[in-house]
């Protein structure tokens, strides 16, 4: 019986306009932001010609420096800095004394000494107004080749500390956000390696379904919240409240096939997806020549979206029937997406439903996170088996007291309508 | 299968919704009366353990109300306002109850679900919308559904509320016919739904059980508080300020009345043999049972 009251939950879904209004946003996320991954052939081969191959983090004190270095003279060149935001980066123009700033801490740094004539005129001509993630491609110069450093590494904090400081705080030269702008351009026997580890360790699609499973899981981390948060609403707009609470049926049998429900029409959204994904890409693959996991987006798909997908779809039940209302569960839901996707990886604390690798390939990393990776998920399943329960616990407590409230004004509105 | 209920009260705030119901139920229909307010739905909750109690205790065939899950099991329930998801076919309506009632496998469901549709000739309507039944048949429905378990107590809470007066005298027959073996609790402000239905009625004012017994009691009690009497129009309001008007009759100078008197209130008086109109009217009035 519990199965056939969770087919009929998925029937629903299936009838249901917000589901496929749900598809179409998860498609856009899909078609948008993993397809062009794979729609060029995947997994090029570095020449030793190329000039580019990408970049890594930094990890050398020396190069960190150099590379800050680099940031500050080119946002000094544009005239603008990006601050860290809630929900997007905020662009601020940069005042004269702001300059001044920028200008000071870049001659404490270090010196910009090109080895090519001409390089620092083409660089401010170029890149000015240009959206930052191009100008890798433009082969400017290498700022562990064009800049000298001339602090210690003490030094250099303190001078990007008061940086920060004097540009109003929250800028990437912050100790908490200066991570995200530590990258460097790879060398050739670098990003050979990475080449071969792809190929061979993560047999191409495991690395392609990391990045899908980033990607995806941003979308699995809110927008299951639009079902669930009305699955119980619509009970009370239907006006069924007194028909399904005067029944036999146990509060945890009743959530649990709602829950399932919608959980299985997610779910099957999602596999449905990672299946063209993996054709694609590995169809690409093997047109390269590549051995490719069949598997690989399948597994990413139910060992990392999976838990995201239960937890928003769990906890928009929940608060939704604590408060009688999908719109705050919406707000809680959002609330908590956003703190969860504002690290494009490496960050997997507890609170964070989603899991972020936005990196193809980069398999030292994903191993050495792996062990935080597996954590977050194991108890974000935990979580939402959790609250599914309390929302039967609360749904128990609520069928003894349709319509009621604590409150004195309520309680008389209430008996207005009802005695 | 008997009903106990002792010393019950349920406030909403600092309002009395019940005071100190005492009330025994036992095999058949019984009719719970009173005015809209006088708390008549507060205790239908009550009993399907939609509201809880403040106090008092409440058995169900020996089972304590508190006991949800196994109460749960005992009844069967017509909310005053029977509604269904839209998109539901009244099959569809039928078998998700069912399946909300613990009923199955499939097959005793259809067989079950058939079988109720028929006595409540909606067997025709099986792939009808239940947003397109008409109230009358949404009322039936709404009897079929209450009827999944095979209840031991239906409780009915307004169930003619909008029926036209064919429609009414159908529910009220099939009603009659389902309380064989089984109590079912009528509750209504529409007197003639019990008059013609129940044996036994509870009558409710302001939370409190005004009467409780046998309808033929009930009316015994009346006789000799109800008179009819023809008077000019222009005696109307003297009368009217002195006695209870139940109903009037132009006749044409005159006005046929018919009023609650404790004794004759005026020469030309006859007393009338009460119905239960009058007898509920009487009790509502402060007459004594």
């Amino acid at each position: 019986m519990f199965s056939q009251l969770t087919l009929k939950e998925v029937k629903y879904q299936l009838s249901n306009v917000t589901f496929y209004l749900l598809i179409a946003v998860v498609l856009l996320f899909y078609v948008t932001q993993y397809l062009p991954y794979v729609q060029n052939g995947v997994l090029p081969e570095p020449k030793s010609t190329d000039g580019y191959y990408g970049e890594r983090d930094v990890t050398d004190p020396e190069a960190e420096i150099k590379v800050i270095y680099a940031n500050i003279r080119m946002y000094y060149n544009f005239g603008i800095i990006y601050k860290q935001g809630l929900l997007v980066n905020k662009t601020v123009i940069l005042s004269p004394e702001q300059k001044e700033a920028m200008k000071s801490a870049m001659d404490k740094l270090g010196e910009f000494k090109p080895k090519e004539e001409g390089i620092e005129d083409s660089r401010e001509e170029m890149t000015a107004g240009m959206d930052r993630a191009m100008i890798p491609k433009l082969k400017l110069d290498n700022p562990l080749e064009t800049v000298e450093v001339k602090v210690s590494y003490e030094e250099y904090l303190q001078i990007v500390r008061d940086l920060d400081k004097a540009l109003g705080g929250s800028t990437y030269y912050s100790d908490k956000y200066r991570k995200y702008i530590l990258h460097q351009p790879m060398t050739y026997e670098e990003a050979v390696k990475e080449f071969e580890e792809i190929v061979a360790v993560d047999r191409v699609t495991n690395a392609y379904g990391r990045v899908f499973a980033d990607y995806m899981g941003i979308a699995a981390g809110l927008f299951p919240v639009f079902l669930s948060a009305f699955v119980l609403i619509r009970d009370r707009r239907s006006r069924m409240q007194e028909l399904i609470y005067s029944r036999s049926i146990s509060s945890i049998k009743y959530i649990s096939s709602k829950y399932l429900g919608i959980l299985i029409c997610l779910t099957a959204l999602y596999l449905a997806i990672a299946g063209h994904a993996t054709f694609a890409t590995a169809i690409a693959a093997r047109n390269a020549g590549y051995a490719v996991d069949l598997l690989a987006f399948f597994k990413y798909t139910a060992a990392w979206i999976v838990p995201t997908l239960m937890f928003s779809t769990s906890m928009g039940m929940l608060v939704s029937l604590l408060f009688g209302n999908g719109g705050i569960a919406i707000l809680v839901q959002f609330v908590l997406w956003l703190l969860s996707i504002n690290s494009l990886g490496g960050s997997y604390e507890l609170y964070r439903n989603v899991v972020r690798f936005n990196t193809l390939g980069a398999y030292d990393k994903y191993m050495a996170w792996l062990p935080q990776i597996m954590v977050n998920r194991i108890f974000y399943v935990i979580l939402s088996i959790l609250i599914v329960m309390s929302a039967s616990w609360v749904l128990s407590l609520k069928r003894g007291s349709i319509n009621g409230s604590k409150t004195f004004k309520a309680d008389m509105v209430q008996y207005k309508d009802i005695a | 299968m008997e009903i106990s209920i002792k010393n019950l009260s349920k406030s909403y705030g600092k309002k009395a919704a019940l005071q100190d119901i005492n009330l025994d139920i036992s095999k058949g229909m019984f009719g719970l009366l009173g005015p809209n307010g006088a708390g008549k739905t507060t205790l239908m909750r009550i009993l399907t353990t939609l509201l809880r109690k403040d106090s008092g205790q409440i058995m169900i065939n020996g089972i304590k109300l508190e006991e949800t899950a196994r109460i749960r099991e005992l009844i069967g329930y017509l909310p005053q306002e029977f509604s269904m998801y839209s998109n539901l076919s009244v099959y569809e309506a039928m078998d998700y109850l069912a399946l909300l009632s613990n009923i199955g496998p499939v097959k005793l469901r259809n067989q079950l679900i058939m079988e109720l549709l028929h006595k409540v000739n909606l067997e025709q309507n099986l792939k009808t919308k239940v947003k397109a039944l008409s109230g009358g048949m949404k009322r039936r429905l709404g009897i079929a559904q209450a009827l999944l378990n095979n209840p031991k107590l239906l409780i009915v809470d307004e169930p003619t509320a909008g029926l036209d007066p064919e429609e009414r005298i159908r529910f009220r027959n099939l009603l009659r016919d389902f309380s064989e073996d089984r109590i079912v609790i009528l509750s209504t402000h529409i007197v003639e739904d019990i008059e013609f239905t129940c044996e036994n009625i509870g009558i409710l004012n302001q939370g409190r059980l005004v009467y409780k017994g046998a309808v033929k009691d009930l009316l015994a009690s009346s006789e000799g508080a109800v008179w009819t009497a023809s008077i000019d129009r222009g005696q109307l309001d003297e009368v009217r300020s002195s006695s209870t008007i139940i109903s009037s009759v132009s006749e044409g100078d005159k006005v046929k009345l018919k009023l609650l008197a404790g004794e004759k209130p005026m020469p030309e008086a006859e007393e009338a043999r009460p119905t239960l109109e009058d007898a509920y009217m009487h009790i509502m009035k402060g007459g004594v049972a």
